[in-house]
C-alpha cells in the first residue's frame, strides 16, 4: 500500500538515538496501535501513540481496466516507465491543488428560489411558444410606461403617484440592482416586491447566532423563503433580530405562538410580525392616501407610529404583553427603527 | 460542506476543447488547442501518450466502446482514427472544412462527423460507414449527409441504440435525425434562445442536457425530447454534464465569460466555477472554482465518483468527490419526508 498523499511519515533525518517505529497486530476488534517517537525543535523526545482500525475494503477493478493499467507509454511519454502508478504519483503535469475546494451540498435555498422564479416563468414562456421572458425591454418602453402609470394613479397626488409607480416596480428605465434582476437584466418584480405578510420578526437574538441556527429553529414550523439575519458590518456578528420569510401564513403564525417567549441561548426570544400594519390593517390609523394601504402609512413618516408617537414596529398593533425586561424591549424597538433597517424594509 | 482537492494537470500549452472519459472512467481523453490529444489515467493524472499527427487545433474526441479506437476532429479538415494503446493514426479522412464533432455509433460499425460552417460550406452532419477490420480499402465518401441546420453545428451525438442523431448548433435549434435516411425527425425551436454550446448524454442516455449561452443549462427526455428542468447558472455556459449516479440526480454546468472580454474581468466577476444543479429538488446546491478562465469542457466519469473539466486556461482539473457528497441526496429525501410528515 502505496502511503497517502496527505502522510508526511517519512522523516528525512532519521535519528538512531530513537527506537523505532511499532506497530502492535491487529487484536480481534481491527484495531492495532502504532508508536513512533521523534524529537522536536528543542531536543524533546517525543512519543506518539496511535490507535487505527484496520478495516479491509474490496475494490472491485474491471479486467480491462487492469490490463490498460500495464501499457507502454507513448507519444511525447515514450521515455516514461510503463504502467500505472497508482495515487499521488507526480509528474512534471500533475499537481494537486493548494487550495480545498469546498462543495457545500446544501441547496442555495434562497438563490435557487430567485432563480427558479424567473427559470419557472421562463420554462412557461417556453412552452407557450413565446419568448417574452427574454426579450430586453425597451428602455422608451419603461419610461412611457411609468408615465402612464403615474398618470393613472394622479389623485394621488405627486408624490403619491410617484410612489405608487416605484411600488409597481415602476422606474424601470433605471438602475436595477444584480440582486432583483431577470436573467434578461430586467426588473424582477416578485424580488422588489417581497410579501411581508408571512414574514416573521425576531428579536432578543444573543451575538453569536447565525443563519444556520434561525433555519434549524424555524424549519419545523414549514417551508421558510428567506432567512434575513441583521449583522454588525465590521464583527460579522448578530445584531440581535432577524426576519424568517415563510411561504405560509400559517406556518409564521404557528411560529409566532410556539416560539414567543421561547427560551435561547440564555435569552428570551421575542417572536412577531413583521410588519405589524399589513397584518391588522383595521387597527392601523386611518390613512389618507387610500389608494396605497401598504404604502400608506409608511408615507407620512419613517415608518407607523401609535398616536402617542412610539413606532409601533416592535408592539404589536393593539399593544403586546411585553416580556421581560421592559427597558430592553425599549432598546430593541429603537434598534429596529435606526436608519440602516429601512433599507431593508 | 465536502472537501475537494482537485489534481491539476498542465498538459496541454492551450485552451482545452474537449475531454471525454472512456467507458470504464479510467482513462481521460483530452484535446486542446495545442494539435496533440492526449490519454491520462483518470486516478493520478499520469500521462499515457499522446496522439501526434493534426496540425490545427482539435476540437473533439471519441473513444469507443472497448477503448480501442480513437477518432479526433481537427481545424486542418482531417478525422483521424488512431489506436488508443499505441498511439498509431490508422486512418485519416479528409474533409472540406475543420471538424467540430465526432462521434462512434453504438457497435463501431459506424461513425458520424460534423463540418464547420466556414469557406463556403453549409453545417453538415456526416455519417461514414466504418470497418475497422479493412481500414486500407476505406471509401472515403460518406454513407449520408444530413444537411438542415443554418448555423454552425456545435455538437452532435448517436442517440440509444443508434435510433436517432442529435445536434445542437449556433441557430438555438435542438435537432433530431434519422441516421439511415438522414430525414429530420424532430425540431426543437425557441427553446434556446441563443448559440447552444453543448450537448450530453446521460450513462444511461435516457436524459439530454444542453448547455447555451442564454445562461440556462437544460434538461431534456431523450426519447421525446419533452424540457423537464431549466436552470439559470447567470453565466453563458460552454458545457453541462449530467451524474449517472441514480442516487446523485445532478447536472454540472460551466462557463464563464468569453475569452475575448476575460482580461478586463477578475478571475471571481468571471464566474469561471462548476456549478451543481439537482434535477430532482430543483435546486442549485453548490460550485467548484479553480478555473481562471472559462471552464470549456466538462465530463462526468461513468463511474460517478469524479468529474473533470478543462477550462480555457489550458489547465485539465480531475476532482474526486467526496462521501458527503453520495450521501446527501439521501439526506435531503429522508429530511424533506420527515418534513412533510411533520406538516401532515
Amino acid at each position: 500500500m502505496a502511503p497517502g498523499w496527505g502522510d508526511d511519515e517519512a522523516q528525512g533525518d532519521a535519528n538512531f538515538d530513537l527506537p523505532p517505529r511499532f506497530e502492535t497486530d491487529v487484536d480481534v476488534n481491527g484495531v492495532k496501535t502504532i508508536t513512533t517517537v521523534r524529537t522536536n525543535d528543542m531536543g524533546q523526545k517525543i512519543k506518539t501513540e496511535r490507535t487505527v482500525k484496520v478495516t479491509k475494503t474490496t475494490v472491485k477493478i474491471p479486467k480491462a481496466v487492469l490490463e490498460r493499467r500495464k501499457w507502454n507509454k507513448f507519444g511525447a511519454e515514450k521515455h516514461k516507465p510503463a504502467g500505472y502508478h497508482g495515487r499521488g504519483h507526480v509528474s512534471e503535469w500533475v499537481t494537486l491543488d493548494v487550495n480545498e475546494q469546498l462543495l457545500d451540498m446544501k441547496p442555495k435555498q434562497v438563490v435557487a428560489e430567485e432563480r427558479n422564479e424567473s427559470a419557472e416563468r421562463a420554462f412557461e414562456k417556453m412552452n407557450a411558444g413565446t419568448f417574452e421572458a427574454w426579450r430586453p425591454k425597451n428602455r422608451g418602453d419603461a419610461v412611457n410606461d411609468v408615465a402612464n402609470r403615474m398618470g393613472h394613479h394622479d389623485h394621488g397626488g405627486p408624490g403619491g403617484g410617484g410612489l405608487a409607480a416605484l411600488a409597481e416596480g415602476g422606474g424601470r428605465g433605471g438602475y436595477v440592482p444584480p440582486s432583483l434582476r431577470n436573467a434578461d437584466g430586467s426588473r424582477n418584480a416578485e424580488l422588489a416586491q417581497r410579501d411581508d405578510s408571512c414574514t416573521v420578526r425576531v428579536s432578543n437574538l444573543s451575538e453569536d447566532v447565525k443563519d444556520s441556527d434561525l433555519r434549524e429553529l424555524f424549519r419545523r414550523f414549514g417551508g421558510i423563503q428567506r432567512i434575513y439575519l441583521a449583522k454588525d458590518k465590521e464583527t460579522h456578528q448578530s445584531r440581535g433580530f432577524a426576519f424568517i420569510n415563510f411561504y405560509n401564513r400559517e406556518d409564521a403564525a404557528q411560529a409566532i405562538a410556539t416560539l414567543d417567549g421561547h427560551g435561547y441561548d440564555h435569552l428570551i426570544l421575542s417572536v412577531s410580525w413583521a410588519n405589524p400594519t399589513a397584518q391588522a390593517p383595521q387597527q392601523a390609523p386611518p390613512s389618507g392616501l387610500g389608494a396605497f394601504p401598504a404604502l400608506g402609512s409608511g408615507a407620512g413618516g419613517g415608518g407607523a407610529r401609535d398616536p402617542s408617537g412610539r413606532p409601533l414596529f416592535g408592539a404589536r398593533a393593539g399593544g403586546a404583553p411585553s416580556r421581560g425586561d421592559a427597558g430592553m424591549e425599549q432598546k430593541y424597538d429603537n434598534h429596529i427603527h435606526s436608519s440602516s433597517l429601512d433599507r431593508f424594509r | 460542506m465536502g472537501k475537494i482537492r482537485p489534481i491539476m494537470i498542465k498538459g496541454h500549452e492551450r485552451a482545452l476543447t474537449m475531454i471525454k472519459y472512456n467507458r470504464d472512467g479510467d482513462l481521460i481523453f483530452s484535446c486542446s488547442k495545442d494539435h496533440v490529444p492526449s490519454v491520462w489515467y483518470s486516478e493520478n493524472g499520469e500521462r499515457i501518450g499522446t496522439y501526434h499527427g493534426h496540425c490545427g487545433t482539435v476540437w473533439c474526441l471519441d473513444v469507443n466502446w472497448d477503448s480501442t479506437k480513437l477518432l479526433s476532429g481537427s481545424a486542418d479538415n482531417c478525422c483521424k482514427l488512431w489506436e488508443v494503446q499505441s498511439g498509431e493514426c490508422l486512418h485519416t479522412w479528409k474533409h472540406t472544412a475543420p471538424v467540430r464533432c465526432v462521434g462512434f455509433a453504438m457497435g463501431d460499425k459506424r461513425f458520424l462527423t460534423v463540418l464547420d460552417n466556414i469557406m463556403g460550406n453549409v453545417p453538415t452532419i456526416y455519417v461514414w460507414e466504418l470497418e475497422l477490420n479493412n481500414l486500407a480499402n476505406h471509401p472515403d465518401c460518406p454513407l449520408l449527409t444530413i444537411l438542415g441546420h443554418t448555423g454552425k453545428i456545435g455538437r452532435a451525438l448517436w442517440g440509444p441504440l443508434n435510433e436517432a442523431i442529435y445536434s445542437v448548433s449556433d441557430d438555438s435549434t435542438l435537432r433530431m435525425w434519422d441516421p439511415d435516411s438522414g430525414e429530420e425527425k424532430h425540431v426543437m425551436e425557441g427553446v434556446h434562445t441563443k448559440k447552444i454550446t453543448d450537448l450530453q448524454l446521460s450513462y444511461d442516455k435516457t436524459l439530454l442536457c444542453t448547455s447555451c449561452t442564454d445562461q440556462f443549462v437544460r434538461l431534456f427526455e431523450t426519447k421525446t425530447l419533452r424540457l423537464l428542468y431549466a436552470f439559470n447558472s447567470e453565466r453563458p455556459l460552454n458545457s453541462a454534464a449530467i451524474s449517472p449516479l441514480p442516487h446523485c440526480p445532478y447536472l454540472i454546468a460551466g462557463g464563464g465569460q468569453d475569452a475575448m472580454s476575460v482580461t478586463t474581468t477578475a478571475a471571481q466577476q468571471g464566474k469561471f466555477e462548476t456549478l451543481f444543479f439537482d434535477h430532482a429538488f430543483g435546486e442549485e446546491l453548490g460550485c467548484i472554482g479553480g478555473h481562471f478562465g472559462p471552464v470549456n469542457t466538462l465530463a462526468f466519469a461513468p463511474h460517478g465518483r469524479s468529474y473533470a473539466s478543462g477550462g480555457e486556461d489550458g489547465y485539465i482539473r480531475i476532482h474526486h468527490l467526496d462521501q458527503e457528497y453520495f450521501e446527501a441526496y439521501e439526506k435531503k429525501v429522508t429530511e424533506s419526508g420527515i418534513l412533510a410528515a411533520d406538516k401532515a
